[in-house]
């Protein structure tokens, strides 16, 4: 089971509640999440179904709802940028898919950094099966020029700074000489190009799954977000997108839109519509043996 | 009342072996009262004969024993020798007196002393203060001190208490409060040694005077039936020794059940009589039993390669029915009834794969495959196999206990009542329940029990409804609520160990000693 770390003070503080921690403990693991104490920081044991419960803002969420702060189903609100994203037919036999979104309004302490980096690890070993069927991308707005495209380039198509380095490497040499891509190059082992994210003016945003660029790169100072999940399953990407995006939005911040446009559609993402199920009354007494009645 | 003490007299003294018989005698003639030692002699026993038919006697009330404890002070061969000859120091404070020399050498030689017994002599001259030393050309010279000429004529403590103990070893309580000094050097100097010892004393009883007058004869007993005693008649003639029934013997370790079977053992008691039957799982199982047709993705991480044990001999095993891998395909790609599935490609070469059985859920869902009709109510505890570095808290070979209920009209509730009835009847008294999540079930419930002594909850079972998505591919109509027990910690609390590997310790001793449960 993947299990992260929070902040006690941070938990509280996002709940809007003070719990003594003995009964925060015992209230999450009534939730199904298995906590340990160790001073101001609490280990939490998530488990496999609920990858909405990878960040502090996410077990905030349910924490609220669950002791009764903050009742019924949470709504966010979600307006449209202008920032689209034109998908290069030649993605389609590698890794097809592309959903992103923009955060605005961003006031980045370094509580809320680590809680997005441990959230991204998080949801790359879980949900998205070490990068495989999804991997996240964060960048600062104001570094890159609309419209991006997510395309593909030659192993030695183009140079760029990926993080952490201080020289321009081509995708090969980044496979062979940056950390993650020893770490993640067998996803692409049987490639022959590789997804590259750029925008309007030729700034590389990513490597997916790989690396980002650093002249991209999230600062403390940094206002606006762009966010982007691709991968070879679109409804994990979607899924990832919402989790990192409502997180941000648990912290005041404002959520957009982006539009994707693939050769033959357009989508519009991340989709923050709860999405509805049927459920007979009848049905959910036999099956849990109560005499629950409709409202 | 005279008649029923008469009785048990005789009784008594028909247990009586031949040498209880003899001391009995011994201790008569010796006036009725006598030391064990005198005892023994008289009786002609060695001392373990003669004490354990003193203990005998007490026991039956002929005979009392009155002991006491001493310390015995006695000569060591060193302390012997200079009892006769002499302590160095006194030896060589003679010949200094008489020698006319002072020459250490020269007087040493005079008074007859070994170099090493000459180092003692100088040592004890000087600390006694009998004699001074100087440098003289180059050599040493004696010269008696005053203490030196007085002890001349009258021998020290510590000489007479020697000459004392020379006669016979003594009480260290007997000596008088002026030998106490003396006595502590002679111990440092190693000539003496004392030893705690019991004096013992036997003396007859109202009852044992009683049993001489009913009279007493000696017979000579055996206690093994031989081949001679039998062709020969005489065991007409001997009489037999009689088994003493509580003599201390050798422990015996007979054969028992292994003490993490015996939590087995006593698991399935639990769950037969709750009406559960037993079924057993497969050592070698597909991935398709093992995993697929629990609903659990192909490319889970808990799939890979390095969790489960692979086979490489067969390369592939035999799936049932194409109509069954194909419904249960569908649920993994596109979920049933409403549901989404996990939405990727389903592969048959994956579900073809053998592994060692990492689960005993697998035979559950065999199970429930070739009985879809209910009722239904199996339990399964078996071995199951996982790539794990052994160390105390994880073993790669270990039990699995759970089990299956099947009922049209079960529900979550009914669920819950079984989990705290198996509890409670393997002795847990307070029990929580808090929410769960496993692949296959849903809702899916864990199980706490308190440990008071530890203040703490332990998980100790897990369980579920089962999905969907696995209920319609075997065409099983109807709820079904499964549970598991984590069976190596039951084990381990029940047995009050807390390394796992002792799970399947065989270390002899080790079970030697082991309570039953």
């Amino acid at each position: 089971m993947p299990s992260i770390t929070v902040s006690y003070r941070d938990l509280c503080k996002l709940v809007g509640k003070r719990i003594k921690p003995n009964k925060l403990c015992e209230r999450l693991s009534m939730l199904g999440i298995e906590a340990e104490t160790a001073g101001d920081e609490l280990k939490l044991e998530i488990t496999h179904n609920r990858p909405d419960l990878l960040s502090p803002e996410g077990v905030a969420r349910a924490l609220s709802g669950f002791l009764g702060v903050e009742k019924g189903l949470p709504l966010y609100k979600l307006s449209a940028s202008e920032v689209t994203v034109e998908v290069d037919q030649s993605v389609d036999a590698i890794r097809p898919f592309i959903a992103a979104g923009v955060v605005t309004n961003v006031k980045l302490t370094d509580e809320i950094v680590a809680s997005l980096m441990q959230v991204q690890e998080k949801l790359h070993a879980s949900l998205c099966r070490n990068r495989r069927r999804g991997s996240i991308g964060v960048y600062d707005l104001d570094t890159i020029q609309p419209p991006v495209h997510y395309t593909t380039t030659l192993p030695d198509g183009i140079r760029f700074v990926p993080l952490e380095f201080a020289r321009e490497l081509t995708p090969a040499q980044i496979l062979h000489e940056h950390p993650k891509g020893i770490e993640y190059r067998p996803i692409m082992q049987e490639w022959l190009r590789y997804p590259l994210l750029i925008d309007a003016q030729g700034v590389v945003l990513s490597m997916p799954p790989i690396i980002n660029s650093e002249s991209t790169r999230v600062t403390s100072t940094t206002k606006r977000l762009f966010i982007d999940v691709t991968g070879e399953d679109e409804r994990v990407a979607n899924q990832s997108l919402t989790i990192l995006m409502t997180g941000l939005a648990e912290r005041g911040f404002g959520l957009q839109s982006v539009v994707v446009k693939y050769p033959s559609r357009r989508v519009r993402t991340p989709n923050l519509r709860p999405s509805r199920h049927r459920l007979s009354t009848r049905a959910t007494n036999e099956f849990i043996g109560f005499n629950l009645k409709p409202k | 009342m005279f008649l029923g003490l008469n009785l048990d007299l005789h009784a008594i003294l028909d247990g009586l072996s031949f040498q209880e018989k003899k001391v009995l005698l011994a201790l008569q003639e010796l006036g009725g009262k006598a030391e064990i030692s005198d005892l023994a002699v008289h009786a002609g026993l060695d001392q373990s004969a003669i004490m354990r038919a003193v203990l005998a006697l007490s026991e039956h009330g002929l005979a009392g024993v009155r002991e006491k404890k001493f310390s015995k002070v006695s000569l060591l061969p060193e302390g012997l020798e200079y009892a006769r000859d002499g302590l160095p120091e006194r030896r060589m404070l003679v010949a200094l007196a008489s020698c006319g020399s002072e020459v250490v050498n020269t007087v040493a030689a005079t008074a007859n002393l070994s170099d090493e017994q000459k180092q003692i002599a100088l040592m004890w001259l000087k600390r006694k203060g009998w004699a001074e030393f100087t440098k003289k050309d180059e050599k040493t010279v004696l010269a008696i001190t005053e203490s030196g000429s007085g002890t001349l004529s009258q021998k020290s403590t510590d000489e007479k208490l020697l000459d004392l103990l020379a006669a016979q070893a003594r009480n260290v309580e007997e000596l008088l409060s002026d030998m106490k000094e003396p006595l502590r050097i002679l111990v440092e100097r190693k000539l003496v040694k004392v030893e705690e010892e019991t004096w013992r004393e036997l003396e007859l009883s109202e009852l044992g005077n009683q049993a001489l007058k009913l009279g007493i004869k000696p017979v000579e007993e055996v206690s093994e039936l031989s081949h001679e005693l039998l062709t020969s008649g005489r065991w007409r003639e001997v009489k037999f020794r009689r088994y003493d029934v509580v003599a201390p013997v050798t422990p015996a370790h007979p054969g028992k059940v292994h003490p993490q079977q015996q939590v087995i053992d006593e698991l399935r008691e639990i769950l037969l009589e709750m009406g559960f039957v037993e079924i057993k799982s497969n050592m070698v199982e597909s991935e398709f039993w093992n995993f697929d047709t629990l609903f659990q993705a192909q490319d889970h991480p808990a799939r890979e390669i390095h969790d489960s044990l692979s086979l490489s001999k067969p390369e592939r095993t035999k799936l049932p029915s194409p109509a069954l891998v194909k419904r249960v395909a569908a649920a993994h790609e596109r979920g049933v009834a409403g549901s989404t599935g996990w939405g990727y490609k389903f592969s048959v070469d994956i579900s073809q794969r053998p592994i060692l059985c990492s689960q005993t859920t697998a035979a559950t869902v065999r199970y429930l495959a070739s009985h879809p009709e209910p009722p239904a109510k199996v339990f399964c505890i078996d071995r199951v196999y996982r790539h794990e570095k052994i160390d105390y808290k994880h073993l790669a070979e270990f039990y699995q206990a759970e089990g299956i209920v099947m009922d049209p009209k079960l529900t979550l509730r009914d669920m819950l009542g079984y989990l705290k009835q198996i509890m409670v009847k393997l002795g847990f008294s307070k029990i929580r329940f808090r929410p769960g999540y496993f692949p296959y079930t849903e809702p899916s419930a864990e199980a706490d029990v308190y440990f008071p002594e530890k203040h703490e909850w332990l998980e100790v079972l897990g369980a579920g409804m089962f999905r969907p998505e696995l209920l319609h591919p075997l065409g099983v109509k109807h709820p079904v609520l499964a549970w598991g027990i984590g069976f190596s910690r039951l084990a381990m609390i029940r047995l009050g160990i807390e390394d796992i590997r002792n799970l399947f310790n065989n270390d002899l001793e080790w079970l030697r000693t082991r309570r039953m449960i």
